[in-house]
């Protein structure tokens, strides 16, 4: 192979359908694949057990870390089931991305993800009008809700897409962010000590 | 803490005999090692990646020009800034420029070796801005008033209960034993000054050129609050840690991680281009990105020496160095440390504040099997000397480098005639007679061989060389 | 592989037999000869020969080592080309110096077209030892016997410049009576560096050390490697401790008969 110049330009499109199509045919192994690599770096999985059912995890999450208040995306899917409502009924407070001192008091942050990389259980964040970045970062506790159709297989297949996008647009967000678990640290004589600046715990559910 | 020079012989004499340094060093590099080793193996076309980042970064180093402005045109498409710092002090000037004019008065760093690299954080103490590391280890470096002593791990040359006693000094609390407790207290401390700071100032591990964006890779979240949180968001990058093409990222960051610590991914990794949008909710107001050249595009004119550039700051040649293992960053005196310390340093500072360096390496090769875009340290380190040579080649300065270009002449002497050779290793013989032990070995030897023999024994010149002994073996056989 | 000795062998070495090993440790000059011979293997030694010039080279001296380098560029280009052999060979006992000739040549004369074209010449048909004879040869078992445990420490230049790793080991473990033991960080630098060794002795005697902890803690009462640099300084330090553990080269190794 030559130097990038030297590379044929290369037809994101196309690669991208094609990586779309491998993926889809793979999808269910993908998602094992995903958890499995999630629980390596000591993040937390709840599954549904009815198909989309995520009222009961979402219930015992509450219960267990005595949640009184949250801050959340208003992107589609949570959108389209009212998760910030069926919050509210529960009698959780809703805090605003808008104030920086008022969400980091939030105890979680719930956000969607734009994709999730399998082999490295790395989920994919944008950033947009529907989407603050201070959602999955400030609280301590962040819920992402990954669909089956979010996985793609690993990072070459992300950027391939992501690359045949970009190709269609002008706009690229302001921040895009790679999260694999929990904040962590090793700086001290490398013993490994969770929860430093970022979230201490990280919750993937999957649908 | 300001540079002063590099004493390579002096501070790694000290750092040898520091015991509790030792175990340390040893415990990080084995660590280190062994992760990068699995996380390596794991990868079936690894030697293909390694091969394939080098390409990239020296098309990308070759073409440097054209891709700053691209990058610095895609900035500005996004709404950021631009600012060209030709060396350290114009760096620093800018960035507290950018502060002054906004009446920042406290600004929060995540981790960024450039900025040490221009001692920034003395450059905003004398401008009366508070300053406030948040990665941990850096945060720790910088409470003790020191250098990082490892590219990743910038504290590792302390105990926990050189920590814990450092924290309960400096920050007036108690002593905590555990590395939790001491952990909790960066958190907790940290988290009201993310969110007062005025301005947060990062470094990047890659700047994007067609479409402008920065990429931070990092475990403890630091990075994000500092580049999420204040109004104003300033990377120093410096001017070789370009990549052309958003989709070279796939390759650098599976590279990357691998090398530095064995993960398969960082915790986090941020994208950023620009500063918020006008719809975001969060996010910077303002971005800028001050270019650092600092002696890079002095690297770059030299074509035996530019694939120092290449370097993507993963650590792998510091724990797989044993010079390294055995002497610690501190010893090669200044941000960078390790191999890639030693061929940089003396590029960036000039060769005359650290002629040591380049002789800091008995030239074994494995920081070349593991770095990630294969830069050749031997190869540089031997051309570096070479220029080290050439520098003193009108001015001798001591005695040392007189006796050894006196060495030299006198064995190229030696070799350049086979009948001084003989000579010289028949007198040889006969004069080391009285050092001679019965062990057949010399215990003591003049300087500078003294500095063999204070410790090891050395050999003796045999009675009869091996071309003596050829010529009685063919006269015997006929 | 013709290695009958009574017939005109085809294959000739030219001994280069390093500066290191000619005044200080002609006994491993002497073995590496023996093996050759025993192997059938027509051996010469050129008289006029002394250094490959690396010394100057790694000291950042490339005028003096280019000097004594281009003496002996043309002394052993002079002796392959008169040669009439088909298979002649330049055969070295240190991974050292063999790598001063097959990779840093070529740096140290790169604006030196002329040279270069004897160079890549030479180049290709130098070997150090057990490359020889294991890849050219095809031999790992030469018929030695010797009643011992052995570790073997893998020379820097050797392993990372010539890629020679398994070969020593296979010649090892083939003498008979032999009990091979790999030891802990059998690839780290032993800390000779050539003159990096009296450059910066403390550092160097720390990396000694552990290397001499690994080689004790191995059980191995010899240790074994393919370069006296190295052996040099291993051998020193074990004297100077009085720890009665054996030192070795390969070759010395290789001609033992028990």
């Amino acid at each position: 192979m030559g130097s990038g110049e030297t590379f044929k330009e290369r037809n994101f499109l196309s690669e991208a359908e094609e990586v779309e199509k491998v993926i889809d045919e793979l999808r269910g192994n993908l998602k094992i694949q995903f958890m499995d690599e999630l629980a390596k770096v000591n993040t937390n999985v709840l599954e549904t057990y009815e198909k989309d059912n995520i009222k009961e995890p979402l219930l015992n999450l509450i219960k267990e870390k005595e949640l009184k208040s949250f801050s959340i995306w208003e992107s589609e899917y949570l959108k389209e089931i009212n998760l910030k409502q069926q919050l509210k009924d529960l009698g959780l407070k809703l805090i605003t991305a808008k104030n920086k001192n008022r969400i980091s008091k939030a105890d979680i942050g719930i956000t969607e993800v734009d994709y999730a990389i399998a082999d490295t259980g790395t989920l994919v964040l944008l950033t947009n009008k529907n989407q603050p970045r201070s959602v999955s970062l400030l609280p301590p506790i962040h819920l992402a809700i990954v669909k089956p159709q979010n996985l793609v297989r690993n990072i070459s297949d992300l950027f391939i897409i992501l690359k045949s996008k970009l190709q269609d647009t002008e706009d690229i967000t302001s921040c895009m962010t790679f999260i694999t678990g929990p904040s962590r640290t090793a700086d001290i004589e490398l013993n490994l000590t969770l929860g430093v600046h970022g979230p201490k715990e990280l919750y993937v559910l999957i649908l | 803490m300001r540079f002063e020079e590099v004493r390579f012989e002096k501070d790694s004499e000290k750092a040898i005999h520091n015991k509790p340094l030792q175990k340390a060093l040893v415990n990080v590099t084995d660590r280190f090692r062994s992760a990068r080793n699995k996380a390596s193996s794991e990868v079936s076309n690894w030697e293909e990646l390694r091969s394939e980042a080098r390409e990239i970064k020296k098309n990308t180093i070759e073409n440097l020009d054209k891709y700053l402005i691209m990058l610095e045109e895609n900035v500005k498409k996004a709404g950021g800034k631009v600012h060209w710092a030709k060396d350290a002090s114009e760096a620093s000037q800018i960035i507290v420029k950018i502060a002054n004019d906004r009446n920042v008065k406290s600004v929060v760093k995540s981790k960024s070796m450039a900025t040490e690299e221009i001692e920034l954080n003395s450059s905003f103490e004398d401008a009366g801005i508070s300053v406030v590391e948040t990665d941990l280890g850096e945060y720790i470096i910088q409470l003790a008033g020191e250098h990082p002593s490892h590219i990743i791990a910038p504290a590792i040359h302390k105990t926990k209960e050189d920590i814990s006693k450092l924290f309960s000094e400096k920050l007036g609390i108690p002593h905590y034993d555990k590395p939790e407790e001491l952990t909790k207290v960066a958190r907790e401390g940290l988290r009201s000054e993310f969110l007062n700071a005025d301005m947060g100032v990062s470094g990047a591990n890659f700047a994007v050129a067609e479409t402008g964006t920065i990429v931070i890779v990092e475990n403890e979240g630091n990075a994000r609050l500092t580049t999420t949180v204040p109004k104003i968001h300033v990377a120093l990058v410096g001017i070789e840690k370009l990549i052309p093409k958003y989709e070279d990222l796939s390759l650098f960051l599976t590279v990357l991680a691998r090398s530095a610590t064995g993960q398969k991914s960082s915790t986090y990794v941020s994208f950023i281009t620009g500063p918020k949008r006008a719809s975001d909710v969060d996010g910077p107001e303002e971005f800028h990105l001050v270019l650092l050249d600092n002696g890079r595009s002095g690297i770059l004119a030299s074509e035996e020496t530019r694939e120092s550039l290449y370097c993507i700051r993963c650590g792998a040649c510091l724990n797989n160095c044993p010079v390294y293992r055995h002497v610690g960053g501190h010893s090669y005196g200044w941000a960078y440390s390790g191999p890639i310390g030693a061929i940089i340093t003396p590029q960036l500072m000039g060769i005359d504040k650290a002629p040591e360096l380049p002789f800091a390496s008995s030239l074994c090769g494995a920081c070349h099997d593991v770095c990630p875009v294969k830069i050749d340290f031997p190869k540089v380190l031997l051309e570096l000397r070479k220029n080290v040579v050439e520098s003193k080649k009108f001015h001798i300065k001591n005695t040392k480098d007189l006796i050894e270009k006196l060495g030299i002449k006198f064995w190229r002497f030696t070799v350049e005639y086979e009948s001084i050779y003989k000579l010289t290793n028949k007198l040889s013989y006969y004069l080391q007679l009285p050092w001679k032990r019965s062990n057949g070995k010399l215990n003591s030897l003049p300087y500078p061989f003294s500095r063999w023999t204070d410790q090891r024994d050395f050999p003796a010149i045999a009675k009869k060389t091996f071309r003596e002994r050829w010529k009685e073996i063919k006269h015997q056989t006929g | 592989m013709n290695q009958d000795n009574s017939a005109n062998p085809p294959i000739k070495a030219y001994i280069f037999i390093t500066c290191l090993v000619d005044t200080f440790f002609p006994e491993v000059g002497e073995s590496m000869l023996k093996v050759l011979n025993d192997l059938g293997v027509e051996v010469d030694f050129i008289e006029e020969q002394t250094c490959c010039g690396q010394p100057a080279f790694n000291s950042g001296y490339q005028d003096d080592a280019r000097a004594v380098a281009e003496r002996f560029i043309s002394i052993f280009e002079k002796a392959i080309n008169n040669d009439t052999n088909t298979e002649t060979y330049i055969i070295s006992p240190s991974g050292s110096c063999t790598s001063m000739v097959k990779v840093f040549y070529e740096e140290l004369f790169k604006n030196y077209p002329d040279t270069l074209k004897k160079v890549s010449h030479i180049k290709n048909n130098t070997y150090e030892f057990s490359e020889f004879l294991v890849n050219v040869l095809n031999v790992e078992d030469v018929g030695a016997k010797y009643e011992g445990v052995i570790t073997y420490h893998d020379s820097c230049h050797l392993l990372r410049e010539l890629r020679v790793k398994d070969g020593p080991r296979q010649l090892i473990k083939s003498v008979k009576g032999v009990r091979f033991k790999e030891m802990e960080l059998h690839d780290a630098c032993c800390g000779f560096g050539g003159t990096f060794s009296i450059k910066f002795p403390n550092v160097s005697v720390s990396m000694l050390d552990e290397k001499i902890e690994c080689i004790v803690n191995s059980g191995a009462d010899t240790v074994v490697s393919a370069d006296m640099g190295c052996l040099m300084n291993i051998g020193g330090a074990l004297s100077r401790r009085n720890i009665p553990i054996k030192v070795m080269h390969l070759a010395q190794l290789l001609a033992s008969r028990g």
